[in-house]
């Protein structure tokens, strides 16, 4: 047997303690950059005008089903170019409680907590450490390996900047690969 | 508005970056570096608001992050000339 994984991303205004998002989007398949929070706006109807952001992106990973422990998780955009005038920027390596990004609304404004630059394609080596917990995205507790089930990474947050360079149109589709072991 | 000397996350080195200001007033460092005849054009923004002090710190918060990533266009081109060769007669 296997543990089961998801994609899921949380949106709406921040609530609780530590904050999350209001509501959560569950078993999400794609990841769209676009001028909106809403999960059932298409990207065709909220577009970034050049030389703004899309909304920060609070997808993270859902892990149940059977397992003994899930460990070793690395994030990074592992394949496909973004073009001219682009640029992705991404949630910092998580390592435990201490350096896991806080849920904030999400805005089109540069979120520099975002600190990895996500935009070239690397291998998944270089990508930045993931951790993990019980309870949720949000939750305290979190570390490099889980026993518990279910469990959820820390926020994978992303958000895609843009210059005045940019070129019309849809961009590229990109693959984003969260990599881990599973005991 | 001037440049400044910052960590391209592309050139993966400190490169020369121009400082320019966007319409929604955040700042935006772009990489200068031109490379086979190819501009960088990485850039780097921050939110209008920041200080000089919380910049700077940013930009070194920034190359921590950064530094040492291992892009996969090398293998692309090896794979690609790789298909490209000649099978030996």
């Amino acid at each position: 047997m296997a543990a089961t994984f998801a994609f899921d991303r949380d949106h709406g205004t921040q609530t609780g303690s530590p904050t999350r998002g209001t509501t959560t989007s569950a078993g999400v398949t794609d990841v769209n950059w676009k001028n909106s929070d809403t999960e059932a706006t298409a990207y065709s109807a909220a577009p970034i005008t050049a030389g703004n952001n899309s909304y920060d992106n609070w997808l993270f990973g859902h892990f149940s089903g059977t397992y003994n422990q899930i460990l070793n998780g690395l994030f990074a955009h592992t394949a496909t170019a973004f073009g001219t005038g682009l640029t992705l920027k991404g949630t910092p390596a998580c390592t435990g409680d201490g350096d896991r990004l806080l849920y904030t609304t999400p805005s089109a404004t540069a979120n520099s907590n975002l600190s990895t630059d996500m935009t070239s394609a690397i291998s998944i080596g270089s990508g930045v450490a993931v951790c993990f917990g019980a309870t949720g995205p949000y939750a305290t507790g979190k570390a490099t390996s889980i026993t518990a089930n279910p469990a959820y990474t820390n926020y994978l947050t992303t958000q895609l900047q843009t210059s005045g360079s940019a070129a019309a149109g849809d961009t590229a589709t990109v693959t984003l690969t969260l990599q881990y072991d599973e005991n | 508005m001037g440049t400044k000397i910052a960590f391209c996350a592309a050139e993966q080195a400190d490169t020369e970056h121009e400082i320019t200001v966007d319409a929604n007033g955040e700042i935006v460092l772009t990489c200068t570096s031109v490379v086979d005849e190819v501009a960088c054009g990485r850039f780097v923004k921050f939110a209008a608001g920041l200080t000089v002090d919380q910049i700077v710190e940013l930009m070194a918060k920034h190359k921590d992050a950064n530094a040492g990533q291992v892009s996969i266009e090398p293998s692309i081109k090896v794979a690609e000339a790789l298909a490209d060769e000649k099978a030996p007669e």
